[in-house]
């Protein structure tokens, strides 16, 4: 069954992931520190807290510069 | 300066106003030729390529060209540029890089380009239309969406993230729909900074759905193409952009 499942011809619908789509979670574009200052920069704009961006994004908010107050 | 050469070629002929306001404008404060303003927004793409300017027109105080290059193994790219200077603005109106060639860094590469041809002739933001993986592609480079493209951009957010409350969490859902409801286009960021797995709709896999990062499954399948400007002026957009080409070229190492 899977055998013939793997070998019929499947037809896909069209995507807009292009490349991406062999590998949809290769890194793109800015990361790291400035990356996060500048999300962190429109949450803060946006009316959010320090607080809550550090529970929105555990990951930035651990980076050791983003802990200094602005 | 004005004449079809081997690299650079003229749809029409440069009349003689356009000549004295090219003349006046780059070449003698930035020694810019015709080629030398092509060389120059795509210096980082290998040979060979080939710039047509498409107008040069010293009434709008504004020019246009194309530029085609090619790569290894029959692949290509092309990009269009055009400098409005009254507005102070280059427009990247479209730049293509074929499929096999695509996420090997050609497009940022030459989006890095013109970030310093606009920094040479002091342009003050670049424009561009982002489309396929663009759209998620140049939210990440530090452009943010005009005014009308965050409207809608903003509406399907709120929807994508009640969609993904179960991934999310409650009170984190919350958050996002109330910084995304109250924040300006740069909330952009924001949305593409969710990286909680989610079920693609559109990836073709067979028996279970590819499960992506929020903001990528948000950019490519649930909003549509948005028209934005990275603003050179902004010191935070240029720390961006500086500190994503750093790591690029420390990557290339």
């Amino acid at each position: 069954m899977m055998d013939r499942l793997q070998a019929a011809s499947v037809k896909y619908p069209p995507h807009d992931w292009g490349a991406l789509a062999q590998n949809p979670t290769v890194e793109i574009g800015a990361t790291g520190e400035a990356w996060a200052l500048a999300v962190r920069d429109a949450w803060l704009r946006s009316g959010g807290t320090e607080e809550s961006f550090e529970l929105a994004f555990p990951a930035y908010a651990a980076r050791r510069d983003l802990s200094h107050p602005r | 300066m004005f004449d079809d050469g081997n690299r650079v070629r003229f749809t029409r002929p440069v009349d003689d106003a356009a000549r004295q306001w090219w003349i006046d404008k780059f070449y003698q404060p930035f020694d810019l030729t015709p080629e030398g303003m092509a060389d120059s927004l795509m210096k980082t793409a290998p040979e060979p390529k080939l710039a047509v300017y498409e107008f040069i027109d010293a009434r709008s105080e504004s020019f246009s060209l194309r530029v085609d290059g090619k790569l290894a193994d029959q692949e290509f790219w092309y990009a269009h540029r055009s400098l409005d200077l009254r507005g102070a603005a280059f427009n990247a109106e479209g730049t293509f890089v074929s499929e096999n060639a695509q996420g090997k860094g050609v497009g940022t590469a030459l989006m890095g380009d013109l970030v310093d041809t606009c920094r040479i002739i002091k342009a003050e933001k670049i424009t561009l239309h982002a489309e396929r993986t663009g759209r998620y592609a140049w939210a990440k480079f530090g452009f943010v969406p005009d005014a009308s493209s965050w409207a809608q951009m903003k509406r399907d957010a709120l929807v994508a993230l009640l969609s993904s409350e179960s991934t999310l969490g409650r009170d984190r859902t919350n958050d996002f729909v109330r910084r995304i409801n109250d924040g300006g286009p740069e909330a952009i960021r924001i949305i593409a900074s969710i990286d909680d797995p989610v079920p693609s709709r559109q990836l073709p896999r067979r028996f279970e759905p590819e499960m992506v990062p929020f903001a990528r499954a948000f950019f490519l399948e649930q909003t549509g193409d948005w028209y934005g400007s990275l603003n050179l002026r902004d010191d935070a957009t240029m720390k961006l952009v500086d500190s994503y080409r750093q790591t690029k070229k420390d990557g290339d190492r």
